[in-house]
């Protein structure tokens, strides 16, 4: 199962993190200086030109007004899971929990690009569990699941806070089971994810500053899990710098 | 460029996930009884099934999500014209239902079932392929005699005068010629699913009706019987069907890890059923009150007070003494599923004997059925031994066997009724 891993597309996603990660480092410590701020840094233009030295200071400030914030985002997730029911009747359904970091990818984009708002990646942990049976024999199982997931997000006017989305990703599962017979064994096995879903996200300020969001979401996604096909039905709430 | 196609086939096969489908045999985790006679989880290897996410096979077709209800008055039954044994099934099975899909997680060569409707789902599936195994092996039924079946996997099933959808319970439905199993409610013991006795025994009941009601899914020569009369014929087919299925279960468990078990159902239901239906209890006798009630009684009432189990029992004693006395079994085996159905003048069959008797169901009494199976035993030995115990544990009179040999004198061991009037 290990083999099968896209290796090729988690090296891109990592070099993606990493990229990200060195350019939200490099803005925090050395703020962009406004236009009529003295010079803290090593960004100011260099042109000697009055044209090229006016437009780099107002890209410079849109740029800087836009980007204050760091681009990341923790949230915590609950819901419903449909998982596909192995006994071919209707699905099982089950509560589930998890948590997800949030990177805002698109911030790698230029401020010019539609994708510098609307790119962001999810890293998901959810976990569900359930046991079944009766007291002679009862079989618990629980699913931990592991997903990486870019998404697309269509704002619901220029600037606005508030839009949907699309996204598509994979990932792991991790499965374990135990069974409680006369014997008791347990096994447990990783198995593929593929994701795909829609959903609606919200990050209004919560800072003057621009830094601090509230960001929450709701939102349908759908879990291949091997040979089986899930459906989850999310809300996440969170906080984004 | 292969090893781009290779890698993109690679990532494509990651992303959708690969169903496990490996030929016959496969090894599998199941609940079996072990040598202690309890419950586990067990390594058993599956010889017949062809899909092993379906869980279809030569020894059952499992089916997910159905429904039947079981209504003499169905509106699409009072039709004029005659309706074929798959009309019929159609009628009461008002949702067909799709595949299950059993959850597996693959170690080594060995899956392991991920939920417990997939262990449940493997574990039945093994008890059926078990249950085949004992038919064609020991009894000598054909390959065409068990036939692959449907098994409707907790299934919603109404039946007559019922407010509510049965449940925990396994039984064979003739009127879909399937097997339902249907879902756990209050049972908290070792599900019927996981009991290879429960299987075996709903597998007789699957062979006796092929055999005896031809497949007939309405068992119009039953419910003809059953409808009018009292006492009813009736009570007679359904005692010995109840009975023969007892012995079979009999019979099958002398292939597993436990051995021979008379008491297959403990584990799984109130030990005051499996007490009354211990068959190898020195007290399993007929008594004058069963005597009366069997003489009485119209059908309804004699199965809705259990009495047809009784019965049966009584039946299966009859035969599980035999085989204590001579130590062959499968002689019984097979002398008793040849007594289902035979064409012959001399020693016609039960299917036989019914259709003969349908207009004078005086004649096909216990006696008349007890005689049958006497007459397919070629063994002289087993022969004697099974009219001496027919002659104990029923209380038949020598003169209702005339097929036993001289000399067959019952060995006394219940208390004697024969001289009641």
């Amino acid at each position: 199962m290990n083999r099968l891993f896209p290796r090729g597309a988690a090296r891109c996603l990592a070099a993606m993190y990493l990229i990200f990660a060195a350019r939200a480092g490099a803005q925090s410590p050395t703020p962009i200086p406004y236009v009529d701020e003295p010079s803290r840094g090593p960004t100011r233009p260099s042109s000697d030109s009055p044209k090229d030295f006016e437009h780099e200071a107002r890209k410079t400030e849109f740029s800087s007004a836009e980007d204050t914030a760091a681009g990341i985002g923790l949230e915590l997730l609950g819901g419903l899971v449909f998982l596909e029911g192995s006994k071919g009747a209707s699905a099982e359904t089950r509560g589930t929990l998890g948590a997800r970091f949030v990177g805002d990818l698109g911030r790698l984009f230029s401020v010019d690009s539609w994708l510098h708002e609307s790119f962001f990646t999810d890293v998901t942990w959810a976990w569900q569990g359930g046991s079944d049976g009766t007291l002679g024999v009862s079989v618990a199982n629980s699913v931990h699941e592991f997903t990486i997931a870019p998404a697309l997000e269509l704002p619901f006017g220029q600037g606005s806070a508030f839009g949907v989305y699309g996204q598509l990703g994979g990932g792991v599962a991790f499965e374990s089971t135990t069974v409680h017979a006369a014997s008791r064994v347990f096994s447990s096995s990783f198995q593929p994810l593929f994701q795909y879903g829609v959903g609606f996200r919200g990050r209004p300020l919560l800072s003057a500053d621009g830094k601090l969001r509230l960001t929450f979401r709701l939102e349908v996604t759908r879990l291949r899990r091997s040979y089986f096909n899930d459906t989850l039905l999310l809300g996440s709430l969170g906080l984004a710098l | 460029m292969t090893r781009r196609w290779l890698c993109a086939a690679g990532t494509a096969l990651w992303l959708w996930g690969c169903a496990p489908n490996p030929k016959a045999p496969v090894q599998v985790m199941a609940v079996t009884q072990g040598k202690d006679g309890l419950y586990g989880p067990t390594q058993v290897t599956l010889t017949t099934v062809s899909d092993i996410i379906a869980l279809k096979g030569t020894a059952a077709q499992l089916v997910g999500g159905a429904r039947i209800v079981i209504n003499p008055s169905d509106p699409e039954l009072q039709g004029s014209g005659a309706l074929s044994a798959p009309q019929v099934v159609n009628i009461f099975l008002k949702d067909k239902g799709g595949d299950v899909k059993a959850s597996y997680a693959t170690h080594g060569d060995v899956l392991w079932p991920q939920d417990f409707s997939s262990w449940n789902m493997v574990s039945l599936y093994f008890n059926f392929e078990q249950a085949t195994l004992y038919w064609l092996n020991e009894v000598g039924a054909t390959a065409q005699d068990v036939a692959s079946a449907k098994v409707y996997y907790d299934v919603s099933y109404t039946v007559p005068g019922a407010s509510t959808a049965q449940v925990d319970d396994l039984v064979y439905v003739p009127a879909v010629q399937g097997f339902a199993v249907l879902p756990l409610k209050a049972l908290q013991a070792t599900p019927l699913a996981m009991n290879s006795g429960a299987v075996a025994n709903e597998m007789a009941h699957r062979l006796f009706h092929e055999k005896v009601y031809g497949g007939d899914p309405l068992s119009s020569a039953l419910s003809g019987w059953a409808s009018s009369l009292a006492p009813s014929p009736a009570n007679v087919l359904q005692s010995v069907d109840d009975g023969l299925a007892d012995f079979h279960a009999y019979g099958a468990s002398c292939s597993t890890v436990y051995g021979c078990n008379a008491r297959f159902l403990a584990g799984s239901v109130a030990d005051s059923i499996v007490q009354a239906r211990d068959f190898s209890a020195p007290s399993a006798c007929m008594t004058a009150g069963l005597q009366n009630v069997l003489k009485s009684y119209g059908f309804n009432a004699f199965v809705s007070g259990g009495y047809d189990l009784q019965l049966g029992t009584l039946l299966a004693a009859a035969l599980y003494r035999t085989e204590l006395a001579t130590g062959d079994r499968r002689t019984l085996e097979k002398a008793v599923f040849a007594a289902y159905s035979d064409a012959s003048a001399a020693s016609p069959g039960l299917a036989q004997r019914i259709a003969l008797n349908l207009n004078q169901p005086n004649l096909f009494t216990l006696g008349a059925v007890a005689n049958g199976f006497v007459q397919h035993l070629a063994d002289s030995r087993t022969q004697l031994e099974l009219c001496r115990q027919l002659g104990d544990r029923l209380q038949l009179p020598m003169t209702d066997l005339p097929a036993c040999p001289p000399g067959a004198t019952p060995p006394g061991n219940c208390p004697s009724l024969l001289g009641t009037p």
